[in-house]
């Protein structure tokens, strides 16, 4: 059974259709991009699998479960975590107390140990914990965001576009952490507009165009397509 | 140890602080004491909505109202219902909440401004009705609003008497009310309430992203802030004895809202601070005259009209020289004046992307 079933997913804004009928699957421990040029619904579709948007029709199953009943608060006890686009930090709060809300839905004992290991992961953010996260640059704020999300204990984790707004160099090494967290079994959906980068990193990936999927499969074979390498990779 | 003689050293000194008032200044001052305890827990109230979840509130005193207005129609003449103190104040505080949900309901979609608008005339809508429940029932009294109301009598002493002493017994009942109201605002701060608050004030989405029921946890902060606010209006209304509409305008809500603001959102110290700050300054104010006699010989312009005049001056003043109001909370002095540790951590490091 597939960890995320999607099919025929439609999601519309005032009449304005953003997504028209997807299908999209996940297994577990895959990393899967979905790839496509602005306002080709990439976002809105994970939007409306978290149900902050509310979908028109379709089915949404995790584990087999309908999602779609789920309010969209208890969707990281099922073990969801939406790692928003532009972040969505609590800007003045610290570093520390951003990550600490991660857990706010846990109530194990072994939080302090998630948060050292997200401070082992990402040695910068012990060095600025007490501070407000807002102050922190746009790769720092990526930082506390994925570990925050970390600190949930996701089973299934949304990325929203992680390298917008970065310097490459710490594209690169958001990215990186993104693979370390994937090889740890964690199956994880990447939303991205860089493609290159996104695709080499993943195992599948899926390509988006005004609301539809219109190329699916490995990665690699996408990054090969010559469709997609004229429309994406410049090339 | 030293804690405690500290917290002995502050009880003495409230303790004292109505009889050296009211030796050196007259009785006149103890009740405006009084007034000041009611508006730290209105303050405080207000602080709950506005400070600690980020929602904009203009209309907060309507909750003053209805506590104040549950406590007139029952203990009064004028239902012919005397229920004791100790039963009214709680459904006074319940009756609030409730309104304060009735709010906070159709406008859990709302933020900033357009909040601000909705919460305004609110408090509008509450304060016209009770204007006018006179008629074709006589609910509310209208205009003249409802008098004679039962004194607050603990047992069989009412606070009330003799009535030299009003004003040094209500005091001490308002100092326990407003202490009481400090410390569940400080527990409700450090709880999981309070930190999913403080979420939903910096990001909504993330907040809900991270399991926070923001729907609840917003309607929560609207009932919790209203029911101080219908405590403190229960006491009002024993404590005058008289309630009509005309305390209840958009006015004493903006001045509710600067007490919280002065004295620094969502920092409960900052906040008492504001309230009483802002309580006894306008009184202050009123020796203007006197002191205009003194220097110039003649009083040159009228005190009544120049004391609000300093008033909104000094207003201003601290917004311009202390945005983050006059006690902040640390996280919001941390965002608007950095310095010490943390700005040293900020200013360290910044630009090496590679690490």
């Amino acid at each position: 059974m597939n960890l995320l079933e999607i099919s025929d997913l439609h999601v519309s804004y005032d009449g304005i259709k953003a997504v028209k009928g997807i299908d999209l699957h996940l297994e577990k421990g895959e990393i899967v991009t979905l790839v496509g040029s602005n306002g080709a619904g990439k976002s809105t579709t994970l939007k409306a699998i978290c149900g902050i948007t509310p979908v028109q029709s379709g089915k949404i199953l995790f584990e087999g479960r309908n999602l779609r009943s789920i309010p969209p608060h208890l969707l990281v006890k099922q073990g969801i975590v939406l790692v928003p686009e532009g972040r969505g930090l609590f800007g003045r709060s610290s570093v520390e107390e951003n990550l600490k809300m991660g857990a706010y839905s846990r109530g194990d004992s072994e939080i302090a140990g998630d948060l050292e290991k997200v401070y082992t992961l990402f040695p910068r953010l012990l060095e600025r914990r007490i501070q407000a996260a807002g102050t922190l640059s746009g790769g720092e704020q990526q930082m506390v965001s994925l570990g925050r999300a970390l600190m949930s204990r996701p089973r299934l984790l949304f990325l929203d576009e992680p390298s917008m707004g970065l310097a490459p160099i710490m594209v690169r090494k958001i990215f990186e952490v993104i693979q370390t967290i994937a090889s740890s079994g964690m199956t994880v959906l990447l939303v991205e507009q860089n493609a290159r980068m996104a695709l080499s990193m993943s195992q599948r990936g899926y390509v988006m165009e005004s609301g539809k999927i219109t190329l699916s499969g490995a990665s690699s074979s996408l990054l090969e397509n010559p469709q997609v390498r004229a429309a994406y990779l410049g090339q | 140890m030293k804690k405690a003689l500290k917290r002995g050293l502050y009880a003495v000194l409230l303790a004292l602080l109505p009889f050296a008032t009211g030796m050196a200044f007259g009785k006149t001052w103890v009740r405006i004491l009084d007034f000041a305890l009611l508006y730290v827990m209105l303050a405080l109230g207000l602080n709950i909505v506005v400070g600690f979840a980020g929602l904009l509130d203009l209309g907060y005193v309507a909750f003053f109202a209805v506590g104040a207005y549950c406590y007139a129609l029952l203990a009064s003449p004028h239902f012919g219902l005397h229920l004791p103190f100790w039963l009214i104040l709680p459904i006074g505080a319940f009756a609030a909440g409730i309104f304060g949900m009735l709010l906070g309901a159709p406008t859990l979609r709302l933020r900033g401004d357009y909040l601000a608008i909705v919460t305004l005339g609110f408090g509008e809508i509450i304060r016209i009705f009770l204007n006018n429940l006179d008629t074709p029932y006589n609910i509310t009294g209208g205009p003249q609003g409802i008098d004679m109301i039962d004194p607050i009598r603990l047992g069989s002493f009412s606070l009330n008497q003799p009535t030299s002493h009003t004003v040094y017994s209500y005091y001490f009942l308002f100092l326990f009310f407003a202490l009481a109201t400090a410390f569940v605002s400080m527990r409700l701060q450090h709880s999981r309430i309070g930190r999913a608050w403080a979420a939903i004030r910096e990001d909504e989405i993330a907040a809900e992203a991270m399991g926070i029921n923001t729907r609840n946890v917003k309607l929560l902060a609207f009932a919790m802030g209203a029911s101080f606010g219908g405590l403190s209006g229960g006491l009002f209304a024993g404590f005058e004895g008289f309630v009509s509409p005309e305390s209840f305008t958009l006015m004493e809500s903006i001045m509710i809202l600067s007490m919280v603001v002065l004295g620094g959102m969502g920092h409960i110290r900052g906040v008492i601070f504001g309230a009483v700050l802002l309580s006894i300054l306008p009184e202050a104010l009123r020796y203007v005259g006197p002191i205009e006699q003194s220097l110039f010989g003649k009083i040159v312009v009228d005190p009544s009209s120049l004391r609000m005049l300093l008033f909104g001056l000094a207003l201003i003043l601290v917004m311009l020289l202390r945005p983050a109001g006059l006690w902040p909370s640390p996280a919001r002095k941390r965002e608007l004046l950095a310095h010490g540790e943390t700005a040293k951590h900020e200013n360290t490091n910044i630009y090496d992307a590679g690490r």
